[in-house]
């Protein structure tokens, strides 16, 4: 099927006008299949680490939520062992105005905001809900041994 | 796998807010397009909630969430408000912008006229829009008015040479082009292009569609062509049964054939762009215009998770399972190579992941409480 004229006028922008401290490329033989990096926000026990998502664009996009995926491993309450994300706006909330470039800036909020109330990884949700600052220490030993550069 | 892929598609003449520098001019085009598909509206809807959107667009995203896509207030087609305003001043700008966009300077209506990029390139993918279709139209039509050569005023025409239709670029004859112009026939060149050869069994039905149109067209149908003016009822697709949904289509004399499920696509689809046609103020189209749209879009559907494979229409298929069987080995043969390199991709992640996991679980073990 061809690729709607809307994917291409988003990679165009992703890749000429990048949002700051997210990369966004396609691959060359999948143009619905691009390999993403964000910037652990400042301030936030992920900082200072790259993390490598996996996002792909299904048949139905933009009527449907493009499928994003941490590659890196993270502590987080919200992204379980598999990377998988527990984001809102990538299941029942989404709605086709939103773009790839607002679902990226979203998961890079949600680094900077765990919600440990709405868990993935229980586990870690359970740290971090006991001690946080505990919890925050195990994130940035994680960032340090997964996602320095 | 062409290694600049990305870059020829990056490379195509797609109408976007990045072609203008100034940021107001940005946002000026930005404000003229659909934030669902991303181009200019193309018969915009006002929601109760005041945002606009193509009428197809949301009419398909209403479909799964009855609210409105940008403040999430729900709303339901009885909101639809159709915006004659904007769609004037879309059509206005569409012009307007290619102007300024290909005019560095002030010498802006022959630079857009004469430039030989812009209007050959939405010519090339007029195909596959009928937004860009209609603008592409524009700009033929335009030429032609210019070019001395396609301008009948002042060439010495006899009434049975053939000139060039203005706007489905036909060969018609010079003496019946207005009447051409002026008829159903017209504005379908950009359709009979993508006679895509996807499925046999299926273009052998839409062309049945197709070819009982034009021999009845002369004689009495002509209300069917043009002018549809009532809108069409939504079907509850799970208490009908099949002969019903089978009626259902071919009242609009739309193909019969395929499972249950791309039935009701059909149906739905089509209901969704004849009423969505219905929302534009000028330049409606054809009901056959939109008969062949919908083939174009079924045709896409195919390959995507909702082309549950179309078992051929008993009439039409004489071996059913001969097709079946020929298309397994082609996709076979033609995703080999992509397996066999997933699998190698498998094994070695698998060979890599026992020691990660190792570290991540001794990880875990030593911070828990």
């Amino acid at each position: 099927m061809a690729l709607p004229k809307r994917i291409i006028k988003e990679t165009e922008r992703l890749v000429a006008d990048p949002a700051p401290g997210i990369t966004a490329a396609p691959h060359e033989d999948n143009l619905r299949y691009f390999d993403v990096t964000i910037q652990g926000p400042d301030g936030s026990p992920f900082q200072n680490g790259v993390f490598h998502l996996e996002l792909f664009l299904p048949e139905e996009y933009p009527m449907s939520p493009p499928k994003v995926r941490f590659l890196t491993k993270i502590y987080h309450p919200n992204i379980d062992k598999l990377g998988r994300i527990c984001l809102d706006i990538l299941k029942d909330k989404w709605s086709p105005a939103l773009q790839i470039r607002t679902v990226l800036l979203s998961i890079q909020a949600l680094l900077s905001a765990p919600n440990p109330d709405d868990p993935l990884a229980t586990d870690v949700a359970k740290h971090y809900k006991e001690n946080e600052k505990d919890a925050q220490r195990v994130s940035r030993e994680w960032t340090e041994k997964y996602a320095s550069q | 796998m062409p290694t600049n892929n990305v870059q020829v598609l990056l490379a195509q003449d797609i109408p976007d807010p990045t072609d203008f520098t100034a940021t107001n001019l940005r946002q000026l085009d930005a404000s003229f397009q659909c934030t669902i598909c991303g181009e200019f509206f193309d018969a915009p809807i006002s929601l109760a909630c005041g945002h606009c959107f193509c009428s197809l667009c949301v009419r398909e995203h209403i479909l799964r969430e009855p609210e409105c896509p940008r403040c999430r207030k729900s709303t339901t087609e009885a909101h639809f408000r159709v915006n004659p305003a904007l769609e004037e001043a879309v059509s206005a700008w569409k012009a307007a912008r290619y102007e300024i966009v290909l005019s560095p300077s002030s010498d802006s209506d022959i630079a857009c006229v004469a430039g030989p990029s812009k209007p050959n390139a939405s010519s090339e993918i007029a195909d596959s829009s009928p937004l860009r279709a209609k603008s592409a139209r524009k700009a033929s039509r335009r030429r032609a008015s210019i070019e001395p050569s396609s301008d009948p005023r002042e060439e010495e025409l006899e009434p049975d040479s053939l000139v060039e239709c203005p706007i489905c670029g036909r060969s018609v004859k010079f003496q019946v082009i207005n009447a051409h112009m002026d008829g159903p026939d017209c504005g379908q060149k950009s359709h009979s292009k993508t006679n895509n050869p996807s499925n046999p069994n299926s273009k052998v039905e839409w062309s049945r569609v197709f070819g009982g149109e034009s021999s009845k067209g002369k004689n009495k149908n002509n209300s069917d062509l043009d002018d549809p003016m009532e809108r069409l009822p939504k079907v509850s697709y799970d208490v009908v049964k099949d002969k019903t949904l089978k009626e259902l289509l071919s009242s609009q004399r739309l193909p019969v054939g395929g499972d249950r499920n791309t039935r009701i696509a059909r149906h739905r689809r089509w209901v969704m762009m004849y009423n969505a046609n219905l929302d534009k103020v000028t330049g409606c189209k054809t009901l056959s215009g939109l008969r062949h749209e919908l083939r174009t879009w079924e045709e896409g559907q195919k390959g995507s998770k909702y082309a549950v494979d179309d078992p051929p229409a008993h009439e039409v298929s004489l071996f059913p399972d001969r097709s079946d069987s020929i298309d397994e080995h082609t996709l076979k043969a033609s995703y080999m190579e992509e397996f066999s390199r997933l699998v190698e991709e498998m094994r070695q992640r698998t060979c890599n992941r026992p020691a990660s996991s190792d570290v991540v679980r001794r990880g875990v073990a030593e911070d828990s409480p």
